[in-house]
């Protein structure tokens, strides 16, 4: 239990700090870039245990779209998505449970439930997380265009970059 | 109160979610200079249509004290169009006299005093009304406090009501232009003859213009008028227009039928039209 704790706390650092400091910075590239914007730090909702208390999934996404938000200084508006898409989890979780449950896996990653299960799962949540924030970002739907080709762009590099990490690293938990 | 904590709590995660979602929205709105933009500008387009929907419920609201006041208003101006007839003279136009001259002839044969206030205007809500009786009156919300009085007429803005009958304090009864007894002194405008006002029973929309000898040249569409002869009423309301032209034979009168311009089945306002004149003729006619 310990070690879960432990292991999500340094993914959080580490996907605060590569978001903020090496990401960013990516994105600043080109003119091009603007479409394809690598946001990684959803990951860290996306892979706490299972079990996670609601209530508590939503605060630590305040935390981490809030620490984003200072570095990228746009108050709330990374916090906002990723609160939306901690609020989804449960429900995303509930509806992709596999045919035998969950049965005693504490983390849902693609060592334990496998990649096309991890696949769907990333797909819907960085799809809704991305949608949302591009919605704020806007804060209208006037660009509708806009906010739907940056989704798109996003996502594709976003959830490439989220595959290479889980195939680099495989974690577990 | 049990239930609704049970309900909170049961739904802890949902309103913790809103509330960090507000959170978020305020910070968005409050430190980004391009959403706070958008947020104000859309804030401000909302509270515009709010305002003017509840505007538009208090003008609602207001409707009748509105048209109460348009109702003086019209009085008013009625009570100077009168006058302004009277100025001008067109009573008194005709082949000879053009109207620079009736206008000289006024200037300087009447003073303007003896022209003022000759009828005035009470404005008035109708509280009663009937017209499938072979009889029929109204009754009116003005009464002897208001200085109506028995005999004075009333109309409407589209033309002739009838005829004020019995008065109380603050109510009058009104004898409909749908009486049987109505006779009123009425003119085609066109040439000026006058014959009598009389109503047939049947449609509250017809009355019948009586005693137009054969002589006069009558065509469908005349334009029919109060002649002013009995000064209950001014000259030139309107009455209606000659709706269908009958001859009897051996009859020297025409049968003409006028459909009335005044909807008497749909009245809701009217004026008393009071006359300073009308003692002071009606003495004199009896002497």
């Amino acid at each position: 239990m310990n070690r879960i704790v432990v292991v999500n706390a340094l993914r959080f650092i580490f996907l605060l700090l590569a978001q903020t400091l090496v990401l960013k910075r990516m994105t600043l590239w080109s003119d091009g870039f603007q479409y394809f914007q690598i946001l990684l730090y959803p990951l860290f909702i996306l892979l706490l245990p299972i079990g996670t208390p609601r209530a508590l999934v939503l605060v630590l996404a305040m935390a981490m779209g809030l620490g984003v938000d200072v570095f990228y200084d746009s108050p709330g508006v990374h916090a906002s998505a990723l609160v939306f898409t901690g609020f989804i989890r449960y429900r995303v979780l509930r509806w992709l449970t596999p045919a035998n449950g969950y049965g005693t896996n504490p983390s849902p990653t693609k060592a334990r439930l496998g990649p096309a299960w991890f696949l769907r799962y990333t797909a819907i949540m960085f799809g809704v997380h991305l949608f949302f924030y591009f919605s704020v970002e806007y804060f209208t739907f006037v660009y509708l265009g806009d906010i739907l080709l940056k989704t798109v762009g996003s996502f594709s590099i976003s959830v490439f970059f989220v595959l290479m990490i889980m195939q680099i690293f495989n974690p577990k938990d | 109160m049990g239930g609704f904590l049970q309900f909170l709590f049961q739904n802890s995660s949902t309103f913790l979610f809103l509330l960090l979602e507000a959170l978020c929205f305020y910070m968005v709105v409050r430190f980004n200079d391009s959403q706070r933009e958008i947020y104000l500008s859309t804030a401000s387009i909302y509270a515009g249509s709010i305002n003017k929907t509840i505007d538009n419920a208090t003008n609602y609201l207001w409707l009748k004290s509105d048209v109460d006041e348009l109702m003086r208003e019209n009085a008013l101006l009625r009570q100077q169009l009168h006058q302004m007839a009277l100025l001008r003279g067109d009573s008194l136009l005709g082949d000879s006299l053009s109207r620079e001259d009736v206008a000289a002839f006024l200037r300087d044969t009447l003073p303007t005093d003896s022209l003022r206030n000759s009828f005035v205007f009470v404005p008035a809500n109708i509280i009663n009304n009937s017209i499938v009786a072979q009889d029929n009156t109204l009754t009116i919300d003005r009464g002897r406090r208001d200085g109506v009085a028995s005999g004075m007429g009333v109309i409407s803005n589209n033309g002739l009501v009838g005829i004020v009958m019995k008065v109380s304090d603050r109510y009058a009864t009104v004898m409909s232009l749908l009486h049987r007894q109505t006779r009123i002194s009425a003119s085609i405008r066109r040439t000026g003859y006058f014959g009598v006002l009389r109503w047939g029973g049947e449609s509250s929309r017809y009355m019948y213009l009586d005693a137009i000898p054969r002589h006069e040249k009558v065509y469908l569409g005349d334009t029919i008028q109060t002649s002013g002869y009995s000064n209950i009423f001014p000259s030139g309301i309107m009455v209606g227009l000659v709706h269908k032209i009958d001859t009897l034979p051996g009859d020297n009168y025409y049968n003409i039928e006028i459909e009335l311009s005044t909807p008497m089945a749909k009245l809701q306002k009217a004026y008393v039209v009071k006359s300073s004149a009308r003692d002071e003729v009606r003495q004199l006619e009896q002497r």
